[in-house]
């Protein structure tokens, strides 16, 4: 009984399940391409290009690079961390210069900024991974060669099933979409020109107020996690070049560039001022400004040190996030008063002396309340993972004395 | 203000989680006292709105109810509706939301920061999926859910956590790609994102763009059977909810059935009977993957040793019959079926939750998760951990606790296994008379699904029952204590599955008016697409049947 | 250009279906990058390609929808970026986390074990 209820499904189970991380990504790529093929039904509905936009030889060679810089980060990432890191930046910029290309500057100006917070918090995180130069033995196996072509095919299958797709999409004449309501109706009902800010924040605004509410949410994760971890025992020596060089000769070396970053504090801010205020008609807005704004308090950090940073400037960024999302929902709510429903918005021009016509709607002062999220929780999560190199640090100062063990904050 | 009443679930923990973040990390108990008050208020919203919608079908009069965000026409901007499904879902939510809650107050909260916040952007996250009706906004309400799911399964960190986290965030980051890319390829083919607008489209879909309309809801299926834990994409299951804090396993009993609750209103939407040339689309897949689930929960139920992985596969199981019965209700399987697979659903959640809940008391003996973390120190040398602020469970413990446990476990084990009186019976008996009223499907379908669903019971008896013998009965000389604050959660929602029991002719009515308002798909479109703005006067809907 | 934005879309999800299937953590970090920006192209690009109109009103006046960059999927993006920037992050940190605790930066948390 008992052998029969419990050993024989144990052994089932251990035939059926994996515990594994990478056969279940492996089933998972292939059921989506085995169901997808599967609703394609018979035969790929081919239809003649309807549309088509002319060839552009520069924007096929920047593809070019963009591609290499893909298909490298893809090769160079177990091994040498720092240049796939580098590619992969490449294939970002890439991507950034394809929106811009065609006729999406907010995506544009967002991705770039995402591009450079994405970029400093992987290199912070490199640190923390162990060194590996030399290749690993079992990467020889027959096996794994097996492993690797295997999952070649299902890259190589994957990726070209979604150009497929992409392209077959792309050619098809636009089906009427409730798109175009958007561009007739922006400035007329949203009080904005720029119908890209005012879907985000006015049309579609329920979205960013659930994408802020992510934000927010991986930004106390990250702290939370942080704040209860000790790195890796082999991490917490110095990295190379600081050993290398004492803190004095550091200090000289980076002399200039850290003066000139912090000089670019007050800049960076009047460029969040400016990329907020032009938000609703031109490129830029809420999120734009809050991620210059958490790249100017990161360079403070950059130019000095932590603790330098943290003697002069209070950030309580935890603070900004729960005003943050308070006045987003606040603003929202304050349309019930009007016998509205939540979020709906209210829009004018105001003119102001000096800069002339801003537009003032309800809708601003929601982005307000993004913009106050996102330099919150950015700057967070950059400072939870550089204070990780500080108690590193401390804890290589207690191995020295043997302090008693204090909480670091 | 009863308008906006519709929104509230989703504004009152946003706001209460917003505000704990004003607070300082060491104010706890101001936390709780917030968090509860938010989340017995987001109950009581959820009670309102249950009897509006009943309310609504008793007196004939349109069911559904609409909110247009920003005041925006349907299908241009986002709407929220409010159907039967939607309401229950919400209550239910709610109900297991309190007990969590509550149980997390006796010591869980403590083993990290920002508990009770995250906590209220989970029920954010849940109730604007269960709530919305655009399939961008359900995008970014999945991820709200998953990004608090992802904080409290990490919560209080630790090797077991971080490890079962790494995979659950990968394999659910893979899914949401491939969810967005479902969206934008059915956006781009139709042009649209409001479900109901998609729903009412579906018939004269053009056939060259059909195909690529039915991939990209192949894509977005995939998405949602991960998150449904549906066999062979929920191998990460069991570790991340057994890892997980028990208040936040409680929780994680109805993230799945966002999954399912997502398939249910969609296939029905897009591939009831009216819908053209994709009618009954993926039914037969649906059943297959279903049943095939219900024999891996089977077995691992069967397999498991520990209460906290068997918890796991009941959740499976329950996933599993769902899908099932949503399959055959798309191939024609009728609404009395579907109608006692709600039933059954209602009560398989409450009696998982609750025996997540039951993890920690049952099996504190052994140590219990300090157990688990002290292995973690022992391995990686005590400096290699932060000091772990383990105080113990807050509050006294009742000298009564193991007696009123071990019935608790009792009726729970009665719940799941589908036993009489508890409300599982009910459940699995509409379905099994659903099955066999209906000439929709092969007497060899019908007949293996009965079967499953039999040996499904049978099997979560055995597993459970070699457990609470272990439990309660191999070691009765050291009775561990149990907090009455741990014990009063169980209680609550073990007496919520008896009043569903003594009440199931009042419930079963109510999930059988949910069943045939899933199948009126028409009405459902319609009433969204002529949902009136603030200054407008409501436009009265054209029935159609 | 729909040809080179489609190679593009493809090359950019096969390194990253490529990466994610590969067993270091930060293989699967740089893949789940790469993935997004394939997503990302390919939302957009499901709004059909248009040279130089961004979509910027005129104050006033009729509007043509036909002239301008179907805005929808543009903020749809930008949604798509905000979420998988943030979600990058805490992968990348319970990464960390995971190395943290394992001493190894294998997904699983253990290296594999020899046959």
């Amino acid at each position: 009984m008992l052998k029969g209820t419990w050993v024989l499904p144990r052994r089932a189970l251990g035939r059926l399940a994996t515990e594994r991380l990478q056969p279940q990504l492996r089933l998972l790529v292939a059921l989506s391409l085995v169901l997808a093929i599967a609703a394609i039904g018979a035969r790929f509905p081919w239809a003649p290009p309807a549309r088509v936009t002319d060839f552009s030889p520069a924007f096929a060679l920047m593809w070019l690079i963009g591609g290499a810089c893909a298909v490298g980060a893809a090769w160079q990432a177990k091994y040498h961390r720092f240049a796939a890191l580098a590619m992969l930046g490449g294939a970002g910029l890439v991507t950034c210069l394809t929106f811009a290309w065609l006729s999406a500057p907010d995506l544009a100006v967002t991705q770039l900024l995402v591009e450079v917070v994405t970029t400093v918090l992987l290199l912070l995180g490199l640190r923390w991974l162990p060194q590996r130069r030399a290749g690993l033995p079992e990467d020889n196996l027959a096996s794994a060669r097996r492993r690797r072509i295997r999952d070649l095919v299902m890259a190589v299958a994957g990726g070209s099933g979604i150009a497929l797709v992409a392209h077959s999409v792309m050619t098809r004449p636009l089906v009427p979409n409730v798109g175009d309501w958007f561009l007739a109706n922006a400035y007329y009902e949203g009080g904005g020109t720029n119908v890209v800010n005012v879907i985000l924040v006015d049309f579609r605004a329920f979205d960013t107020f659930g994408e802020i509410a992510v934000l927010a949410i991986v930004g106390l994760t990250v702290y939370s996690l942080l704040r209860r971890f000790r790195p890796a025992p082999e991490s917490v020596d110095q990295p190379n070049q600081q050993q290398a060089t004492s803190q004095q000769a550091l200090d000289d070396y980076l002399m200039v560039p850290s003066v000139i970053m912090l000089w670019m504090f007050p800049v960076l801010i009047m460029v969040a001022a400016y990329f907020f205020f032009r938000g609703h008609d031109l490129p830029g807005g809420g999120f734009a400004a809050g991620v210059t704004m958490a790249i100017a308090f990161l360079l403070q950090y950059l130019a000095t040190n932590v603790r330098w940073v943290e003697a002069r400037l209070t950030i309580l960024p935890i603070r900004w996030m729960g005003i943050g999302l308070l006045i987003a929902a606040g603003t929202g709510m304050g349309s019930w008063i009007f016998g509205y429903p939540f979020l709906s918005a209210h829009a004018r021009y105001v003119s102001i002396p000096l800069i002339g016509d801003v537009p003032a709607a309800t809708a601003m002062l929601f982005d307000l309340g993004v913009f106050a999220l996102v330099v919150g929780a950015t700057v967070l999560m950059l400072i939870a993972i550089a204070h990780q190199s500080l108690r590193a640090a401390r804890l290589r100062e207690q191995d020295d004395a043997a302090p008693a063990a204090k909480e670091i904050r | 203000m009863s308008q906006h009443l519709i929104i509230a679930p989703i504004l009152i923990p946003f706001v209460a989680g917003a505000l704990m973040l004003l607070y300082d990390d060491r104010q706890r108990a101001a936390k709780f006292w917030l968090s509860l008050m938010s989340t017995a208020l987001t109950l009581v919203v959820a009670v309102a709105l249950l009897l509006r919608a009943k309310a609504g079908a008793a007196e004939g009069a349109e069911n559904i109810g609409f909110y247009l965000l920003g005041d925006w026409a349907a299908p241009m901007a986002i709407v929220l509706v409010l159907d039967h499904l939607a309401a229950m879902m919400l209550l239910l939510t709610s109900v297991l939301a309190l007990a969590s809650l509550v149980y997390a107050r006796a010591s869980w909260h403590r083993q990290g920061q920002h508990y009770f916040s995250l906590f209220q952007f989970l029920l954010v996250g849940l109730n604007g999926a269960f709530l919305t009706g655009d399939l961008f906004n359900l995008f970014v309400f999945f991820e709200v859910l998953l990004a608090a799911s992802y904080g409290l399964l990490l919560h209080g960190s630790g090797q077991v956590r971080v490890r079962a986290g790494l995979h659950y965030i990968a394999i659910n980051l893979a899914a949401s790609l491939l969810l967005l890319l479902g969206i934008s390829l059915i956006y781009g083919v139709t042009g649209t994102l409001n479900m109901a607008h998609l729903a009412s489209m579906m018939p004269d879909i053009d056939a060259a763009n059909r195909p690529l309309l039915q991939m990209g809801l192949a894509l977005m299926g995939v998405a949602f059977l991960v998150k449904a834990g549906i066999w062979p994409l929920s191998f990460w299951l069991p570790n991340a909810y057994m890892a997980a804090a028990a208040p936040v396993g409680a929780m994680f009993a109805i993230m799945t059935k966002v999954g399912i609750y997502v398939i249910l209103r969609l296939t029905m939407l897009l591939f009831a009977a009216g819908s053209g040339a994709s009618a009954g689309l993926g039914a037969g897949l649906l059943i297959g993957l279903g049943m095939a689930t219900v024999v891996f929960g089977v077995l691992g139920v069967l397999a498991s040793q520990s209460l906290g992985r068997i918890a796991a596969h009941a959740v499976i199981l329950s996933s599993g019959t769902m899908l099932a019965v949503i399959g055959l209700a798309l191939a024609g399987g009728g609404e009395w079926m579907l109608a006692g697979a709600l039933h059954y659903m209602v009560a398989s959640t409450l009696a998982a939750g609750a025996l997540f809940l039951m993890v920690e008391p049952m099996s504190r003996d052994d140590g219990g998760i300090a157990a688990m973390l002290a292995l973690t120190a022992e391995i990686y040398g005590a400096k290699a951990n932060p000091p772990v602020e383990d105080e113990g469970p807050d509050g006294p413990a009742i000298a009564a606790g193991p007696a009123l446990l071990a019935a608790c476990f009792a009726l729970c084990l009665l719940a799941l296994a589908g036993l009489p009186p508890m409300p599982g019976f009910i459940g699995k008996l509409t379905m099994i008379q659903g099955v066999f009223d209906t000439a929709a499907t092969s007497p060899w379908l019908s007949w293996s699904f009965v079967a499953l669903l039999l040996v499904s019971g049978f099997a979560t008896l055995i597993g459970l029952a070699r457990i609470g013998i272990q439990t309660f009965w191999a070691n009765d000389d050291r009775d561990s204590p149990v907090m009455a604050m741990e014990i009063a959660p169980i209680m609550a929602l073990i007496a919520v599955l008896a009043v569903i029991s003594i009440e199931s002719e009042a419930v079963l009515r109510y999930t059988d008016r949910t069943a045939q308002a899933l199948h009126q798909t028409s009405r459902y479109a319609q009433g969204v697409l002529a949902a009136p703005r603030a200054d407008e006067q409501p436009t009265p809907p054209e029935d159609d049947r | 250009m729909e040809i080179v934005l489609s190679l593009a879309i493809g090359v950019l999800s096969a390194s990253g279906i490529w990466l994610i299937l590969r067993p270091r953590s930060f293989q699967v970090i740089v893949g789940l990058c790469l993935l997004s920006y394939a997503v990302n192209l390919f939302i957009f690009s499901m709004g059909r390609l248009t040279l130089s109109a961004p979509a910027i009103m005129p104050k006033g006046g009729f509007v043509d929808p036909t002239r301008y960059a179907d805005p929808l999927p543009q903020a749809l993006v930008l949604t798509a970026i905000v979420i998988s920037f943030a979600t990058t992050a805490l992968f990348l940190v319970v990464m960390i986390a995971s190395r943290g605790f394992t001493g190894t930066d294998h997904v699983d948390g253990r290296e594999r074990e020899q046959p």
